[in-house]
């Protein structure tokens, strides 16, 4: 299955070939995938000819409480340690992603905090595009050239998924960290971009799923292949040399990485290496990649790192690898999820959830128990005839337990009143006026009285004494669950006296 | 007479209250842990210390976690020995000094500690003591919208409208706070203010304005009390916990006797009084409950230090001003000072501690020899009034 490479990859400007004027490089590598893989097998009993992006035979999935910043940390920790630095040194960390759980907040300063780098270390994000890993590790290779840090942190990390029963729906999840600074055994001799195309992966914002044009070939061969020879065209190496052992690149599928291999004589195999394991891994697959060639490298090397994102274009470095490059990968050992435990996992699908601490009262026994509260049903004193509203066990005068239930009159008069101006509740819009009514027809010290929020009543004419009648409203939503219950509402007809006089109370 | 065979404060200390943003729940308590046992005159071994009470009113709708006495033990070190966790709405502090003043005159303890710490600047202002609307009452019948100012300023609407106060006695109650706060290092809210400012502050609840309330605040403070015939071994010139009054009223604002007065501090006074032997009269200094200006003024009544219905008189008399008859709240105040809730009682008996003792810096009160600490939760529906004096 022969590809013609476009004529247009031959396209070279040599305004853009980038080498660092000073030595840097990549010091060592670590990836982290986690234990979980969804067997596209598994995929395929419920999207019939479905496949995964890359040709991945499954995928890796992330756990219930791991995402790209709990990836990123893995990683992170992996390459501090198999090299040998202390945080303590690192003054730069990027992080690479398309799926970082804030859309504003850095991801990269999370991860700072969680490795605990020095304060004054950058925290920078690339964030947006599948060429990101390589980005940074462009950025980092010319800031330590710069002298603008001595030792960065490049993390990629993704935990990505795409729409339901398409193409690429099933993408990987993992992170991938190098160490930046001078004196490297891998040193990076230089950068290039070559932009191309228009999209056919995207995700707009907002969105949580990956969408694309569903056409692999044109894919391929129309967006890929011009923007990955393109890249590689800019990094003043020669293809043919002999000492060029490997040319990774990413995220591809099968046909593109085939073309890629051709174009640059080197094993097919590495080309997206354990892609078939782990998926795609967006941003940290052309790194993830980058560190299995550097662990297989002979000394005296040569290389490429290329990542392509179809309607942006590629990046590219070239390193050459001098001494051995410490180069770690964890691997829990491998777990299949089922497809539902993959869609728990994202969210999609969610099973009941661990109860609230405050849970809607409206549902609750209490609201059975007080199921004549929305009647406005009080309790009349068989012993001393006070009137106790809401029910209650015993009588607000006198303690006696006999009573009989009665629906009190639905008027009465203002007790006391207060117009707040901050409140707690919606949706009514401050300001809410409450106070204590005394319910018509009722005298007592404790007794025959009601609490309420006004409604529908003009506030500045709530005068203790004032009348008003009981009205059937909307107390608010819990949950869904509406809550009803009685308010108070001013009688401002000239045609009504004033009721009950104001009970100042036993003294 | 007095609390068994006698129960005696021999420490008191407190952190700065305020917005905390720097301390933690535990950093608070541990503050007021250092702070008390550094207090004491002849200095005191902290495993003398048989047992503590704990008081916070909010710690598990703000932390979500349960705060039990291990809250306390963990952060001190005081594990294995028994810790009991009061809470008691805003008067958990002084009911926690009531309880351990109990335990002491039982017999079962010599020496313990109280220790009142509340952490609720961990939430947005509006969300703190607003968002705890209801959870003193009935959910249904605690009225929807009704905030904590609103427990208060029901009062103040019935004694103005029936013309008792007029509202600018309440801004007279913010300025004086304000003014004996400025005293205080320890205060939250040191800066004076007018009567015009506090008019002219943003309404609340009508007719209490912000400068009428206290503020949200983050705080701890802790005493060290001790059998009274223990008090000279670690102590120059204890204070004698004398009175330990506490009253309870009913939850909802509809089942009150009424309003301008509260039911329960006035029970719980008269309680205090007939166990301390002495009428209001007596009384040299006092730390009250302002959480709102109006609840002080309730206050003057209600423990008689003027007559019913006199409040605003005895107010405008300079009766609850440094230098005046009774002084009240010459810490601050929670106007002032602050009101981190489970730590206000045990820092009203600091701040009387310190008074009786003559160590209040420029807002000391001359010659006090009686001092009371008045401690009010929710609606009035609790109150706990203690009453000290030099030994």
């Amino acid at each position: 299955m022969a590809e013609q490479v476009p004529e247009h990859v031959s396209e070279h400007d040599p305004r853009g070939v980038r080498q660092p004027a000073v030595d840097v490089g990549v010091l060592a590598a670590a990836s982290y995938v986690p234990p979980g893989r969804l067997p596209i097998a598994e995929l395929r009993r419920h999207w019939p000819g479905v496949g995964a992006p890359g040709g991945a035979k499954r995928v890796a999935v992330p756990g219930f409480d791991e995402d790209v910043v709990t990836l990123a940390v893995e990683a992170a920790d992996a390459v501090l340690a198999v090299s040998g630095r202390a945080a303590d040194d690192v003054d730069a960390v990027y992080l690479a992603s398309c799926s970082a759980p804030y859309a504003e907040h850095s991801a990269a300063a999370e991860v700072a905090r969680a490795i605990d780098l020095p304060r004054h270390a950058a925290s920078i994000d690339a964030q947006g595009s599948v060429r990101g890993g390589v980005v940074a590790l462009t950025a980092a290779t010319e800031a330590v050239g710069a002298g603008r840090c001595r030792l960065a942190l490049v993390i990629a990390a993704e935990r990505r998924r795409g729409a339901p029963g398409t193409a690429v729906e099933a993408l990987g999840s993992g992170a991938v960290a190098l160490l930046v600074g001078a004196d490297a055994p891998a040193a990076i001799r230089a950068t290039g971009s070559w932009r191309t195309g228009v999209p056919t992966r995207w995700r707009a914002d907002g969105e949580t799923e990956l969408r694309h044009y569903d056409d692999a070939r044109y894919e391929s061969a129309g967006q890929v292949a011009p923007a990955v020879t393109g890249a590689l065209g800019q990094l003043a190496l020669d293809l043919t040399d002999d000492r060029v052992a490997f040319c990774v690149a990413g995220p591809l599928d099968v046909r593109a990485g085939g073309l890629v291999a051709r174009t640059a004589e080197v094993d097919h195999e590495l080309v997206c290496a354990e892609v078939a394991d782990v998926g795609d891994l967006g941003a940290a697959g052309p790194l993830l990649s980058l560190a299995t060639a550097l662990d297989r490298a002979a000394d005296g090397s040569l290389g490429a790192c290329v990542a392509v994102e179809p309607g942006a274009g590629a990046d590219a470095v070239a390193i050459e690898v001098r001494a051995a490059v410490p180069v770690v990968a964890r691997r829990p050992a491998a777990v299949d999820v089922d497809y539902v435990g993959y869609l728990q996992r994202f969210g999609v699908l969610e099973g009941p959830q661990a109860p609230e601490p405050i849970v809607p009262w409206a549902a609750t026994p209490g609201a059975a128990r007080d199921d004549e509260l929305g009647a406005l049903t009080g309790g009349r004193c068989a012993a001393c005839g006070a009137l106790s509203v809401p029910v209650r066990p015993r009588c607000i005068e006198c303690g006696s337990g006999d009573h009989t239930l009665e629906r009190p009159p639905r008027t009465g008069a203002v007790v006391t009143h207060n117009t707040q101006h901050v409140v707690a509740v919606d949706p009514e819009p401050a300001p809410v006026a409450v106070g204590v009514i005394r319910l018509e027809g009722d005298a007592g010290t404790r007794g025959g009285q009601v609490s309420a929020m006004f409604c529908d009543s003009p506030l500045d004419q709530l005068r203790v004494g004032a009348p008003v009648e009981l009205v059937y409203r909307r107390l608010g939503c819990d949950a869904g669950l509406v809550k009803y219950g009685w308010k108070a509402r001013l009688v401002t007809g000239s045609d009504l006296a004033p009721t009950a006089p104001v009970d100042g109370g036993d003294r | 007479m007095s609390i068994g065979d006698g129960v005696s404060v021999v420490g008191a200390g407190m952190v700065r209250f305020g917005e905390r943003f720097d301390a933690g729940y535990e950093d608070l308590a541990v503050g007021a842990w250092d702070e008390v046992v550094g207090s004491v005159d002849r200095g005191i071994d902290p495993d003398r210390i048989g047992a503590a009470w704990l008081s916070t009113a909010l710690g598990g709708l703000i932390r979500r976690e349960a705060v039990t006495g291990a809250s306390l033990a963990d952060p001190i070190g005081f594990h294995p020995r028994p810790v009991t966790r009061i809470e008691n709405a805003c008067a958990g502090g002084s009911d926690a000094v009531r309880n351990a003043a109990m335990a002491v005159a039982s017999g079962m303890y010599d020496v313990v500690l109280v220790l009142g710490v509340e952490k609720m600047r961990d939430l947005p202002t509006r969300a703190s003591l607003i968002a705890q609307r209801g959870t003193m009452s009935h959910l249904w019948w605690h009225p929807r919208g009704a905030t904590s100012p609103y427990l208060f300023a029901q009062h103040a609407t019935v004694m103005v409208e029936q013309g008792l106060i007029d509202r600018e006695d309440l801004a007279l109650i913010s300025v004086k706070n304000h003014d004996h706060g400025a005293l205080n290092p320890l205060a939250f809210m040191r800066k004076p203010v007018t009567v015009e400012q506090v008019l002219a502050s943003a309404p609340i609840c009508e007719p209490l304005s912000v400068l009428d309330c206290c503020p949200t605040t983050d705080g701890a403070a802790a005493v060290i009390l001790c059998r009274s015939d223990l008090a000279s071994s670690f102590s120059d010139a204890p204070v004698e916990l004398v009175a330990a009054g506490l009253a309870t009223d009913t939850m909802y604002s509809h089942t009150k006797p009424g309003f301008g007065f509260q039911a329960a501090p006035t029970k719980a006074a008269e309680d205090a009084y007939r166990m301390a032997g002495i009428g209001p009269e007596d009384v040299d200094v006092a730390e009250l409950h302002d959480c709102f200006t109006v609840a002080e003024l309730l206050a003057y009544e209600d423990l008689g230090f003027c007559g019913r219905g006199d409040g605003a008189k005895w107010l405008r008399s300079g009766g609850p001003a440094l230098g005046g008859e009774t002084p009240c709240n010459p810490s601050g105040g929670l106007l002032s000072k602050g009101h981190p809730i489970g730590a206000t009682g045990v820092a009203q008996l600091c701040e009387i501690y310190w008074q009786l003792r003559g160590e209040a810096g420029k807002r000391q009160v001359q010659d006090a020899h009686v001092g009371l600490t008045h401690n009010v939760g929710g609606n009035g529906q609790v109150c706990c009034v203690n009453i000290a004096r030099r030994a």
